[in-house]
């Protein structure tokens, strides 16, 4: 295990962030626009929520650059920014973090199915590496690859993480099977887990999707497939939609509740994705952390 | 087709068998065409499909394309991010029976509900059956915005489809 992976889980569950996105959207970002270009025009937004995740008690946060790759910026015409975008998105968290508390670098998903050969794997292997080693090279602790649903995709993503030294995290999003364990590729967990540990990632994790409830049966078939600290973030539920407007359901302290109930086995890593906020990750710590 | 959309319904399938037997039935398709046309036989219908306005996923969208093709539909993808405009001008045609809009955000899916009531305005809605889907779309809200169909998957997408023609208009069994 790697030091500062070992030290950040010396007192499971560690505690991580909640959703960018999402919260981004309650504060302006149109649906239309690019999440990660809100670093280079709107740093304000991007910085203070970071820095409320922080004050909620997340001992890692992460960036806002999961879709900053040249493949992804280039559907809003910005690949000529991507380091850029990278670069800004990373010291906006490096801005309000202090001392233990580590910045991950965020990588998220291409948009495309590597897998069916819609993309050739070496311009998903060259995105993927100039997003992450610009991020290295910004300063970031360590590197999350997450909510990958392909993993050809996150094998190439991971690898590239890898390369930097730095501790990597892969999280899967598992959205079919009859308990929620396979990705929409058909993927189980153990062979997502047993891709990823020969790629050389230091911890396994599971985020996106469903809510903590269904969590439940998927966390315990990836503990007994492996070692490696665990990385799980559900969302606040599923979306609802009332009289026109979405939202996410879950109460904090029921979804903090929920997730102590899959914190069944150290080291662990617990946080929020899609509807969570500063709120979710405040319950967690009281509800989930043994830490004083 | 309809095996495997049932065989992906109970998880049993996924999404590289859905779009390779998509595909396999898209060239089969092109194989017979040809000689079904000597008895003047057509299409089963025509769709327009796109995701809506401000949304840039497509691999839902895709897939229901396929599947459709693979039923024997005629398909013309607008691609993402569609302004709902782009779709009333799509129906100039007169052949097209089916309009099928796609959301992957929760933040998006108004657009749908924009999407229809362009449609409306344009006087085209009683032309046209509406599907609509894509992972945060439910049956409620599609009922809510007053689309005609929802399918939660890509073969079901293809069900719907069927349903909305069944009894109205000339098919050909394939």
């Amino acid at each position: 295990m790697k030091p500062l992976i070992y030290s950040l889980v010396a007192i499971s569950p560690a505690i991580t962030d909640g959703a960018r996105g999402t919260l981004l959207q309650q504060r302006g970002l149109l649906p239309s626009s690019c999440p990660e270009e809100w670093n280079l025009s709107h740093p304000d937004v991007v910085r203070s929520i970071a820095e409320e995740y922080v004050a909620s008690g997340s001992s890692v946060i992460l960036t806002n650059t999961f879709g900053a790759s040249r493949i992804l910026l280039s559907k809003y015409g910005l690949e000529s920014k991507t380091r850029e975008i990278v670069r800004q998105g990373v010291s906006r968290s490096r801005d309000v973090t202090p001392e233990h508390t580590y910045v991950f670098g965020s990588v998220g998903r291409t948009g495309t199915l590597v897998t069916m050969g819609l993309i050739s794997t070496t311009a998903v292997e060259e995105a993927f590496r100039e997003q992450i080693h610009t991020a290295a090279d910004a300063g970031i602790d360590g590197i999350v690859v997450e909510t990958m649903g392909d993993i050809e995709e996150a094998v190439i993503a991971s690898q590239a993480a890898v390369e930097t030294g730095l501790p990597v995290v892969t999280s899967i999003i598992f959205t079919r099977g009859k308990n929620r364990d396979r990705t929409m590729m058909g993927v189980s967990a153990e062979e997502a887990i047993s891709r990823l540990t020969d790629a050389g990632i230091d911890v396994f994790g599971a985020n996106c999707g469903v809510g903590p409830r269904e969590y439940i049966p998927l966390v315990y078939r990836i503990s007994s497939a492996t070692d490696l600290p665990l990385w799980l973030k559900p969302s606040a539920g599923t979306p609802e939609v009332t009289a026109g407007k979405i939202s996410y359901r879950m109460e904090p302290g029921d979804f903090a509740h929920t997730v102590k109930s899959f914190c069944i086995r150290e080291p662990i890593f617990v946080g929020g994705c899609c509807g969570t906020t500063p709120e979710f990750i405040r319950a967690l710590r009281q509800v989930v952390s043994t830490a004083p | 087709m309809d095996e495997v959309g049932r065989l992906f319904e109970c998880d049993e399938y996924y999404v590289p068998e859905l779009l390779i037997s998509a595909r396999a039935m898209k060239h089969v398709l092109e194989l017979i065409n040809p000689l079904l046309s000597a008895k003047e036989t057509r299409p089963l219908g025509h769709v327009i499909i796109g995701t809506v306005q401000g949304d840039l996923h497509d691999i839902g969208k895709n897939l229901v394309a396929s599947m459709l093709e693979g039923a024997g539909f005629s398909v013309t993808d607008l691609g993402v991010d569609v302004h709902p405009e782009k779709f009333v001008s799509a129906l100039e045609h007169d052949s097209i029976t089916i309009v099928a809009l796609s959301a992957l955000l929760t933040t998006t899916m108004p657009a749908m509900k924009t999407t229809i009531n362009a449609i409306e305005s344009a006087a085209k809605r009683n032309k046209v059956k509406i599907m609509v889907g894509g992972a945060p779309v439910t049956e409620t809200y599609a009922r809510e915005i007053g689309a005609d169909g929802y399918s939660p998957t890509a073969s079901g997408a293809v069900t719907v489809t069927r349903n909305f023609l069944s009894g109205t208009n000339e098919t050909v069994d394939l």
